[in-house]
């Protein structure tokens, strides 16, 4: 049982890749996160005010927020995998050395990081037979329909080497000796 | 097969979501569904309605949690009962839920309030143990209330209207915190706490700090009750008003800041959000083999009656609650049990307000609850001081469970039903 959001709470000293908040990663991820951020508070916002003035509607509002939602959940995933902050129930790192529940931990990441291949061609197929099925069809956004889903393979393909990354640095440290975990 | 891998994978800490991916996976295949159909499902998180809403009162509730504005509302309550016998241990009761309710759950309130309020009550003269445990409980009080992330997942998952649900949640909520509130006084008389001055200076004062703050609660209130908005709306005004709150007018968040609190509240938002997708799946999977069904069955022997089916389901889910994070644990356990529930005719609005007060009070349960191991590092106290302060309080808490569970109109009153 791991919370997903109190840092402190959990594992606090628990090395991640880095320790280096600004790092380009996460400083580009925390722009992406803010322009979704920003994107769903306008694709909100505008169909309340036009409500009120009774402009016209702005038809692409609800979808765009509705597909933010589904990059938020992949993407968001892919930092919570850095973060190692994925919801889990983790029965066993609980009672075991700080370096055997690293190398549990890579193991895990491994095992999801595999689950996760296995989604990537599924989904590439998905979106190949939405393209065949939905043609050129557009959708409320302005883009062809089969754009949309593409997010869904591109997203696990992500998640996948993020969690390979992950599993690799888990397992480095795990190999290395607490005298060198502090000395860094 | 499938469910003894899959609960091999979540005990050794594989991530949920990878878990209900494989368990989708392997299901859809032995049952020689084409594996797109995973895809199909996971691509329904695009469709559901006030989803939403999730990802912004996650943000929002990380953008209050970081700036000062709980130590503000703090204040404020602490003058408007800090007078009352218990005084304080009932405004921590209180600005918890408040905190909790507006930063869904899961230890930040402990971390947020509890370093300010546990040294508080201990100077204050309340004894460390009664301290000890209303600040680990207080951690997870204010789950029925909006804008708590938890009502509007069960909503999403259930799909039952969260409106209704926040409504529902109104009287078990208060219930839970007048019976809490009135334990607090009844020990600050007992203790013989002394009790602070009313003062309208100070009364002012502090509600001249925190007057843009003050009306966040009745904003939330008002969107989601009045009927007026939609959750998502509710949501859309409430981030824009906190935002230009924090931001503009007391500048606690700077405006460089608001990347790092959007990709920490959207680490939480894609961790609940990724296993809905996984989840969705693999509801879609356990539907067509008709495991409800068959669980139904199974158990329809042994348990007969409404309520024994409802005393079965409080077992259950405490136990669920003090081992599995909320979020999971709606994504996982709501899909199974809400068909059993229907069967023996249980409102599916009366089971979410069980579900989500059994998870509360999961939250601070021993051995394994959440909140308590939170709560020995943030006070610095060995788990098991922990364990026994939190022991009274829990008594409230299941009084309060069972008038939740075994008189439903508490629930279902005020949508008259």
């Amino acid at each position: 049982m791991r919370e997903p959001e109190t840092g402190s709470a959990g594992d606090p000293d628990s090395p991640v890749e880095s320790h280096d908040s600004r790092s380009s990663i996460v400083r580009a991820e925390e722009i992406l996160f803010g322009v979704i951020v920003c994107a769903l508070l306008v694709a909100g916002l505008l169909p309340i005010v036009s409500r009120a003035l009774e402009w016209t509607a702005f038809n692409w509002a609800s979808p765009l927020s509705k597909q933010l939602v589904l990059w938020i959940a992949l993407l968001g995933a892919g930092a919570a995998t850095r973060d190692r902050k994925h919801i889990t129930i983790d029965a066993v790192g609980q009672f075991v050395p700080e370096r055997m529940k690293l190398a549990l931990r890579s193991l895990t990441q491994c095992i999801a990081a595999t689950i996760c291949g296995i989604l990537v061609p599924v989904s590439i197929q998905y979106v190949i037979g939405e393209a065949e099925y939905a043609g050129d069809s557009i959708s409320p956004l302005g883009i062809p329909a089969w754009w949309l889903p593409a997010i869904i393979p591109a997203g696990f393909t992500l998640l996948t080497i993020r969690l390979l990354v992950a599993a690799g640095f888990d397992a480095k440290m795990a190999w290395t000796s607490p005298q060198e975990i502090k000395r860094r | 097969m499938s469910q003894a891998i899959a609960l091999i994978l979540a005990l050794i800490g594989v991530p949920l979501f990878a878990v209900m991916a494989q368990s989708a996976l392997f299901g859809h295949w032995s049952e020689e569904i084409d594996l797109q159909a995973v895809i199909i499902s996971f691509y329904s998180l695009a469709e559901l309605e006030f989803l939403d809403s999730l990802p912004l009162f996650a943000f929002s509730g990380y953008l209050l949690a970081r700036s000062n504005a709980p130590q503000r509302l703090l204040r404020v309550s602490n003058v408007l009962v800090g007078w009352l016998p218990g005084g304080l241990a009932i405004v921590t009761i209180w600005v918890c839920t408040l905190v909790t309710a507006l930063t869904g759950a899961s230890g930040v309130t402990i971390i947020a309030l509890g370093g300010l309020l546990f040294p508080a009550l201990l100077k204050s003269g309340y004894p460390e143990r009664f301290s000890l445990g209303v600040t680990t409980t207080g951690g997870s009080l204010g789950l029925l209330f909006p804008p708590s992330l938890p009502v509007i997942l069960f909503g999403v998952v259930s799909e039952t209207p969260i409106e209704d649900l926040f409504v529902a949640g109104i009287l078990p909520g208060l219930l839970i915190l007048t019976l809490l509130s009135g334990y607090a006084a009844f020990q600050g008389g007992r203790q013989n706490v002394p009790r602070a001055l009313f003062s309208w200076r100070e009364l002012v004062s502090a509600g001249r700090g925190a007057i843009w703050e003050l009306p966040i609660p009745i904003l939330i209130a008002l969107g989601v009750y009045s009927g007026k908005f939609t959750v998502s709306e509710a949501a859309v005004i409430v981030t824009t008003y906190l935002l230009f709150v924090e931001v503009v007018i007391y500048r606690d968040i700077q405006l460089r800041q608001i990347g790092s609190v959007a990709r920490e509240s959207m680490v939480l938002a894609g961790g609940i959000l990724i296993i809905l997708g996984m989840t969705m799946a693999v509801t879609n999977y356990i539907i067509t083999v008709d495991l409800p069904q068959r669980l139904f069955e199974w158990i329809q022997p042994y348990i007969t009656s409404k309520y024994a089916f409802l005393l079965a389901l409080n077992l259950f889910l405490l136990l669920v609650g003090c081992m599995i994070d909320i979020y999971a644990a709606i994504a996982l356990v709501v899909p199974l049990i809400l068909p059993i529930a229907a069967e023996y005719e249980v409102d599916s609005v009366h089971l979410g307000i069980i579900f989500l007060a059994n998870m509360g009070i999961g939250y601070a349960t021993p051995p394994v609850g959440l909140n308590l191991f939170i709560a020995s590092v943030r006070f610095k106290q060995p788990i098991l001081k922990i364990y026994w302060s939190c022991i009274p309080f829990l008594m409230v808490l299941l009084l309060a469970l069972a008038a939740i569970t075994y008189f439903p109109p508490l629930s279902l009153w005020l949508l008259s039903r």
